[in-house]
């Protein structure tokens, strides 16, 4: 018996002996692979940069890029870029978090400049991207609000942008002059809308559940025009209290929409494509997306009857707003980081050719670029493009900030969940406030001093 | 078997070595994670910044404040009778109905084992399609063909309906494993015992509650075990369905210990939860056999 003892806890701590010899053994390599990358620059040796990508691998920001970079390695044989993607956003943030968690942060990734991503930086993992794009005299290629879009609060910039939207409430032509509808200008002419809508039976707005962050949008609306972004500001960090009027203003405009019905049935378990299908097919009379879907709103997929049908509006205003009605929300999407350690000469010549080649190739999508870029007439696009580029031409230099770039992860994670059960009616505004104002004092302290 | 093989099998010592490999593999994938778990939730950690040792306090949190646990927990409950009952309960009844067919059995095993093969990705899709209510999903269609149009509902944003909703495809789906399992139980059960009784005069409900039950317990006892610590941590499908939602509705404790420390980036809180989920299913086991056990005398 003694002897079965010895030889167990001989087995066990080979075991442990093996375990330790492999991670040591896996992070030996790793260092040793990067060492060598730059140590011996004149060897050609293929060097593989990871772009761990949000958006899906055939948006047209990943498209354009990929293409780029097919190109820049016909003269850098030595580059190669892999993209990696899910266009789910929170399976994306959980898989980026965990690489990141576990020290393998891919060599270029997208991210919000959030909460999280401003740990990174107080980490050193990031490259300055503010210093960078000044360095390579780009700085001045892009729109300021594309720019201003990817700060932190403090003005500092670790990420940069591909992507330029202005989200706006598309609405279905037909279906309002049926009505005797107008677009609406304010947020109770909204309620009328949309009252009007369902009376006629027809789903008033079609709204994604599922991914959480367009239902957040409409808790935002209102505490926007009403102090611009100081409430999420404020609140963020407990020094606001969503009791306050603004919070329970977009709270209970949330909760009116929910248990008024004007959202479609069953919206919590509706997805991106789902809801904007409900939309296109004639079945919901509004449905609030940036300028990103315009190209989906042209396509042959788009019935005939559809294609023509399609209008949009701004941001209702309210009374005692401060913003105007051409601020809204406007966003340069998710930008892109750059790991620090994995960040060479060639990846920084890469960043200097995608940066001059990218404004024309990506427009050309039919897509809104974040620099100063447009295309005219001639170029034949559909006329919703130039539609939508001239009211971008108009818009104004306050933009909303989306709230789940602004909030810590964990306050984030509750506020999708809970913000469906309070559309659906499960609490009343006053118990969401309550809930809200809880969580974030028990989470902001850790990400916000 | 040949000579040198049955000396082979026969060694112990030479048994014991050729157990070693499959043992440290289960100890490195197993064991080796339990204890990293325990581990990490001493710490307070985001996956960036350092990690600070705070002792028990994760779980003092987890049994003291935290009503989503709870909630997640008691969801948990639900979920697992749900399951359970789907399985073993309907895998029974479709084993016993085999049993008394000739005609069709293959077909038949197929058709109910060919869920258990799909992945879940594809369930939790396909489901979703079953329960849609805009545009309509087959069981809104199939209530208001037969004429009980008011029962419809967008099931999987009702809070009422929701975690049943979300418990219906797991069961759905090993229905067809459970069957086989316990068709073989019951087939094993020698001819001549059955006669015997039937001699003696037996019903078929006597015949089973008497000679088949106490002769296939152990099997039976094996699935429930099996189909418990199953639904325990239970997660693919309610996560691809409603992500815990609308709420926490259904949200169950492997879901919440994923969001917690994935999405809301609290490691060592989430490494507690999942700390607990192993204890909970080491008792739910122990629950089982005590329960069966007990039953016997």
């Amino acid at each position: 018996m003694k002897r079965y003892v010895k030889r167990l806890t001989l087995s066990l701590s080979l075991v442990v002996l093996a375990a330790t010899v492999s991670a040591c053994g896996g992070t030996n390599t790793n260092k040793g692979a990067s060492e060598t990358g730059s140590a011996n620059p004149q060897k050609v040796d293929k060097k593989t940069y990871k772009w761990f990508v949000a958006r899906g691998v055939d948006s047209p920001p990943a498209v354009t890029v990929k293409e780029i970079a097919e190109e820049f390695s016909r003269t850098h044989p030595e580059f190669e870029l892999v993209l990696e993607g899910t266009g789910d956003r929170p399976s994306y943030l959980q898989k980026l978090r965990t690489l990141i968690a576990s020290n393998e942060m891919p060599a270029m990734f997208d991210t919000d400049s959030d909460a999280y991503a401003s740990k990174l930086v107080e980490q050193g993992k990031l490259v300055d991207m503010k210093k960078l794009l000044e360095e390579l005299g780009k700085y001045k290629d892009f729109r300021p609000v594309a720019l201003q879009y990817q700060q932190f609060a403090d003005g500092s910039m670790y990420t940069f942008p591909l992507e330029y939207g202005i989200e706006v409430f598309w609405y279905n032509i037909k279906m309002f002059k049926d009505l005797g509808l107008d677009p609406p200008k304010t947020f109770d002419e909204f309620m009328e809308v949309a009252e009007k809508l369902k009376q006629s039976g027809v789903t008033p707005i079609a709204v994604d559940g599922k991914d959480k962050w367009p239902v957040l949008r409409y808790l935002a609306y209102k505490p926007f025009r009403m102090t611009g972004n100081d409430f999420i500001e404020n609140v963020k960090q407990g020094k606001a209290s969503f009791k306050d009027p603004a919070g329970m203003e977009g709270i209970k405009f949330v909760h009116d929409l929910g248990t008024k019905g004007y959202f479609q049935q069953g919206f919590t378990a509706t997805d991106y494509t789902a809801a904007r299908d409900l939309y296109l097919s004639g079945k919901a009379g509004m449905y609030y997306m940036g300028s990103w879907e315009t190209m989906n709103f042209v396509n042959d997929k788009v019935s005939a009857e559809m294609k023509d049908n399609i209008g949009f509006f701004r941001l209702p205003m309210m009374e005692g707003a401060t913003t105007a009605d051409n601020d809204y929300f406007i966003n340069s999407g998710i930008g892109v980081a750059f790991n620090q350690e994995t960040f060479d000469n060639t990846m920084k010549e890469f960043v200097k050719f995608l940066l001059e080649q990218y404004p024309k190739a990506y427009t050309e999508k039919g897509q809104f670029s974040p620099f100063n870029y447009s295309l005219d007439q001639e170029q034949g696009m559909p006329e919703l493009f130039y539609k939508i580029q001239d009211e971008i031409a108009k818009s104004g230099n306050v933009f909303a900030v989306p709230w789940d770039t602004r909030l810590d992860p964990a306050t984030n994670e509750l506020l999708g969940n809970e913000l469906n059960a309070l559309a659906l009616g499960a609490h009343t505004p006053e118990e969401f406030a309550e809930l809200m104002d809880q969580a974030i004092k028990e989470n902001a302290p850790k990400y916000f001093k | 078997m040949s000579k040198p093989m049955d000396k082979v099998l026969r060694n112990r010592k030479a048994a014991l070595v050729f157990l070693l490999p499959a043992l440290l593999v289960y100890l490195l994938t197993v064991l080796a994670p339990i204890l990293w778990s325990m581990y990490f939730s001493f710490f307070s950690w985001d996956g960036v910044s350092d990690m600070l040792y705070i002792g028990f306090d994760n779980y003092t949190k987890m049994f003291g404040g935290d009503k989503t646990f709870w909630k997640a927990f008691s969801n948990n409950l639900i979920y697992v009778s749900i399951i359970v009952a789907m399985q073993v309960l309907l895998g029974l009844l479709v084993a016993i109905l085999l049993t008394s067919i000739t005609k069709g059995r293959e077909l038949f095993k197929t058709l109910f084992f060919a869920p258990a093969i799909i992945t879940s990705v594809a369930i939790a899709q396909l489901f979703q399609n079953v329960y849609s209510f805009e545009p309509v999903g087959i069981l809104n269609y199939c209530l208001q063909q037969i004429g009980l149009g008011d029962w419809s509902k967008p099931w999987l944003s009702d809070l009422n309906w929701a975690l049943t909703a979300v418990s219906v495809p797991e069961g759905w789906r090993y229905i067809g494993l459970y069957m086989i399992i316990l068709y073989s139980a019951l087939i094993s059960i020698p001819a001549d015992i059955e006669e015997a009784a039937r001699m003696d005069g037996a019903s078929s409900w006597k015949l089973f509650r008497s000679i088949k039950m106490p002769l296939i317990k152990p099997v039976l006892m094996v699935s429930i075990i099996m189909a418990t610590t199953g639904a325990l941590k239970g997660f693919d499908i309610p996560y691809i369905m409603t992500n815990g939602g609308p709420g926490r509705v259904t949200e169950l404790l492997p879901t919440y210990m994923y969001k917690t420390a994935f999405s809301s980036l609290d490691f060592g809180y989430g490494s507690a939860m999942a700390v607990f989920i192993v204890i909970e299913s080491l008792i739910a086991v122990a629950f089982i056999r005590r329960m069966m056990d007990s039953k016997e005398t």
